[in-house]
């Protein structure tokens, strides 16, 4: 028997290994890709996406698959399958749709989401990798009782990605992320009894970072940051290793959190240490340049989106299986 | 009567009554909904995704300040218009929820569309200048319907044209019955033409149970494992989850998984009546009454003639084993399980049921009591049980006697005497055949009416009694007693049983008739014999028997001259009193007569012996 956590019901299942792997949930069903099952030697990463509206979960997935859908070409050996039709549809459909028609993915209805499955094969430095990804409507995460319905996906993530847009949060901006927060531990700690500290790294992930870099003083980006963020094209993915991992990864993480806690972010960045098993910070731009309404700016390039391999590196890196003496001084 | 309503879209914060950006209940009506309710409500609007569909109908029932109303929500694709990151995916999602005044009326929910169609908004621009909302405080009024819009509403449910169709009504019964819960449908085909199809099944569920179900008819994408409505369509991306019975309206083929095999097969009374009477033409009252005749049959619940089902012979047909299996139960827990068995037996399904729904009324049952009890002969001591005193006190004559009977008291003349003629010989068989027939006052009963007493002999099974009865008369006078099955016999075959009964006459006088009217065999005269020789001779009245049993007494010449006796006699005398011939020449039998007769006497004899011998033989070769 194998034990596992179904990925389209969230419940723990066994499942007999002599049979197609059907779900045993009486509510669910579903067959779940029998590498998914299998392969359990094979490091996995379960992730959901918070934010509010409109601040670009949805582009931010969609410009990482369509970046890594563009690293077939690069990285030696390197690719992924998708697990289902759903994922299949995201990246053979809309990916294209947002790469040659220059169109902003669609805003995501608040819906129970569906994972993306996809099993990415040697990747650089992590090798092969199965990868879970939920998005759903920002709306959701703005009330504890819809995070406990339609956003329950996120208390079974190993990692969730905090995703805003300094931007789009108005003058009180450090208020509104430390609210997000606040609504978000208050549902998944206190109601639906997950214990964050144990089980859940967070990454946060500014998005429209390019907005960032010419707008009033209280958001300005510092220099190092827009350098960082502007030399964040798909070249600086092109070897990945540790020293990018360990070194860089790590140190423009401390970079933002500081930058963060200049802008007056202490209660924010204070909860998220103590109520997460990890807290990582990262800037990305996902299209490069601010659309213009439905459309992108220009017709998207791979060297547009900027940084938005980070938090990926980071979701492979919290998640990989580490050696006992990694664990005691390697970092958490 | 009010229809409430609300709108669900995306909008930046300025449009908003609650100054928040994005999708959200921009207006509901708030007298009669919270917050909570909003949010109830929102789990289920799915929006499948832009370009999937341009409309689609999610319908549903819930609950508000305790009554269930009807929720039809019609979600359309806004493909033209952007929220406000310029991002495409709006939709817009409109409302209307129907009290229960007014959805009752209606076999199916889609046609109160009918009463909104002018207040139905096609995109936000139509919703924020309509006088339906109040943009700042987020209401949304109330649209009144007048009586005038509701008064023309068909009763005859839509037709279901096909076996399919009639298969999924029974399925979406199921799911209703189950609470909603088990099993999930998902429908392929474009949202209207689901939409269409439930709408017509749902009517076909009963109100009480259609509560329980929905249906969202474009659940593209959606993960049925969290969605409340347990219907739902598709059309291109088949939602997952939910372990589906999977109905494709194209093709009219259902995916019938073999571990619920029973969801296709009728169950409840309801069930088995909706789908065998299905091609009788049904309305709305019907389906209600058959379910409330359904509910009272398995769950016990009270109801009343005029609730139920009216036209009850084909639900009578294909429910005859739970009816029957309901008035046993139910009957037994009033008449005792013995008695009601009877009562079973004598009444046909269809009365049953009748007599069930008005919760078996004592003064319907004591008829049929009265009947199981005469035909088949019941007393206490079979049935086990007393009467309740509901029945006694409903008790018509006939069965007010027989329970005075079983209770241990004597009838009198007086207590048959309301009856009709065919009562009383009715009641007075019962008495006979069921223990009664040696109690005094049955036989005082008995002696006092003649015309009844004689009555009594067209029924041959009751003449075995009263020859009893007739028996234990004679007995009582200790002379007859050794005789007084043969005396009773006779009496009987003479004609004269009321007499001996009532001791009109005298039992020799039954023995005279014997000797000079009747033949008789060997047997009934060695018996006679023996009961003569132990008794001095009768007075000369019966001179027949002196001749036969006392003739050293004297014969009358008359018998002696008696053709159709005196061969009998001289047997008698020969055989019995050892005349010999000169004695018997001179009572004037001839010479050859007695010579005649001995000569047969022997052959008897010599007959006798040989049947004897030979049924020895056969015996033996038996044995071996």
């Amino acid at each position: 028997m194998i034990n596992i956590r179904c990925p389209y019901c969230l419940k723990e299942i066994s499942l007999n290994e002599a049979q197609t792997y059907k779900c045993s949930n009486p509510d669910c069903g579903e067959y779940i890709p029998r590498d998914f099952v299998e392969k359990r030697e094979i490091p996995r990463a379960t992730v959901g996406l918070i934010g509010f509206r409109g601040h670009g979960k949805t582009t931010y997935i969609t410009s990482l698959f369509y970046l890594l859908k563009f690293f077939k070409t690069k990285w030696e050996g390197y690719y992924f399958l998708t697990l289902d039709d759903h994922t299949g549809n995201i990246i053979y459909e809309h990916v294209p749709q947002f790469e040659e028609k220059s169109s902003l993915p669609d805003g995501t209805p608040a819906n129970f989401p569906r994972p993306a499955l996809i099993r990415f094969y040697k990747v650089p430095y992590f090798k092969d990798y199965f990868l879970s990804v939920y998005d759903t409507g920002g709306e959701v995460f703005t009330r504890t009782e819809q995070i406990m319905d339609q956003g329950r996906f996120v208390a079974h993530s190993d990692t969730v990605l905090f995703i805003f847009s300094i931007n789009d949060l108005g003058e009180r901006w450090s208020d509104n992320i430390e609210k997000l927060l606040d609504i978000y531990i208050r549902a998944v700690y206190d109601k639906m009894r997950v214990d964050l500290k144990k089980r859940q790294h967070l990454i946060i992930v500014l998005t429209k970072a390019d907005t960032l870099k010419n707008t009033t003083p209280e958001k300005q980006l510092s220099e190092e940051l827009i350098n960082y963020l502007d030399t964040g094209t798909y070249l600086e993915y092109l070897l990945i290793d540790d020293k990018y991992i360990n070194k860089k990864l790590k140190y423009y993480s401390r970079i933002i959190k500081n930058w963060l806690k200049e802008k007056g972010c202490h209660g924010f960045i204070s909860a998220a240490e103590d109520n997460f098993k990890s807290v990582e910070y990262t800037i990305v731009s996902s299209t490069g340049a601010a659309p213009v309404g439905k459309k992108l700016a220009k017709k998207l390039e791979p060297q547009d989106p900027k940084r938005v391999l980070d938090p990926f590196l980071w979701i492979l890196e919290k998640n990989r299986p580490k050696k006992l003496l990694e664990k005691l001084f390697g970092g958490r | 009567m009010k229809i409430y309503g609300l709108i669900y879209t995306t909008v930046s914060s300025d449009k908003s009554p609650w100054k928040r950006s994005g999708f959200q209940t921009v207006s509901y009506s708030q007298e009669l909904m919270r917050e909570s309710d909003v949010l109830e409500i929102e789990k289920r609007i799915h929006f499948p995704g832009s370009g999937i569909i341009n409309y689609k109908e999610t319908v549903f029932y819930y609950e508000f300040k305790g009554e269930v109303y009807l929720i039809i929500l019609q979600i359309r694709d806004l493909p033209e218009e952007t929220d406000e990151f310029g991002r495409g995916g709006v939709f817009l999602c409109q409302g209307f929820i129907f009290p229960p005044g007014l959805w009752r009326l209606f076999p199916s929910p889609l046609a109160l569309l009918e009463l909104v169609k002018d207040h139905t908004f096609e995109n936000r621009d139509q919703v924020f200048s309509s006088p339906l909302i109040d943009r700042k405080t987020g209401n949304f009024r109330p649209i009144e319907v007048s009586n005038d819009k509701i008064k023309d509403i068909p009763s005859l449910l839509p037709s279901l044209k096909s076996k399919f169709e009639w298969k999924l009504a029974l399925l979406i019964n199921k799911l209703a019955s189950s609470g909603g819960e088990k099993p999930t449908l998902l429908f392929r085909g474009e949202p209207g033409r689901v939409s269409t199809l439930l709408d017509k099944l749902i009517a076909y569920v009963p109100e009480a149970l259609k509560v329980n179900i929905g249906w969202d008819s474009a659940f593209d994408n959606g993960n049925l494992t969290f969605f409340p409505l347990k219907i739902t369509g598709f059309s291109k991306n088949r939602p997952i989850g939910g372990k589906p019975i999977y109905i494709d309206i194209e093709t009219q083929s259902i995916d019938e998984p073999s571990e619920i095999k029973e969801a296709f097969t009728p169950q409840t009374p309801y069930e088995r009546w909706l789908y065998e009477c299905r091609h009788e033409k049904i309305d709305k009252t019907e389906i209600e009454g058959a379910y409330e005749l359904s509910v009272f049959l398995t769950e016990g619940k009270k109801s009343s003639p005029e609730k139920v089902l009216r036209k009850k012979s084909c639900f009578v047909s294909v429910n005859r084993d739970l009816i029957e299996e309901a008035f046993f139960d139910r009957c037994g827990k009033l008449l005792g399980s013995e008695l009601s068995r009877y009562v079973a037996d004598a009444l046909s399904t269809d009365t049953k049921l009748d007599l069930l729904i008005e919760a078996l009324p004592p003064e319907k049952l004591t008829n049929t009591l009265e009947k199981v009890i005469l035909e088949n002969r019941l007393t206490p001591e079979v049935l086990k049980t007393s009467l309740p005193e509901t029945i006694r006190a409903s008790a018509g004559d006939k069965l007010r006697l027989i329970l005075k009977a079983w209770d241990g008291k004597p009838l009198s003349i007086q207590d048959i005497e309301k009856l009709e003629e065919e009562e009383k010989r009715d009641l007075i068989v019962y008495f006979l055949l069921s223990g009664w027939a040696e109690k005094p006052w049955m036989i005082d009963l008995l002696k006092n009416n003649e015309k009844l007493f004689n009555e009594m002999f067209a029924f041959p099974e009751v003449r075995a009694v009263i020859e009893k009865i007739i028996q234990k008369v004679i007995s009582e006078d200790r002379e007859f007693k050794e005789i007084a099955p043969l005396l009773a016999r006779e009496a009987i075959s003479q004609g004269v049983t009321y007499e001996i009964f009532t001791q009109r006459i005298s039992p020799l006088q039954v023995i005279e008739n014997f000797l000079k009217d009747y033949p008789w065999s060997e047997v009934d005269m060695k018996t006679l014999f023996s009961w003569a020789k132990k008794r001095k001779p009768p007075e000369k009245v019966f001179p027949y028997i002196r001749a036969f049993f006392y003739p050293r007494e004297g014969i009358s010449k008359n018998i002696l001259r008696d053709e159709r006796i005196r061969g009998r006699l001289l047997e008698c005398l020969l055989t019995y009193h050892q005349y010999k011939p000169e004695e018997l020449e001179r009572l004037g039998f001839k010479k050859e007569e007695i010579l005649r007769k001995k000569e047969l006497i022997e052959e008897k004899s010599l007959l006798a012996k040989v049947k004897k011998k030979f049924k020895k033989l056969f015996d033996f070769r038996k044995e071996v």
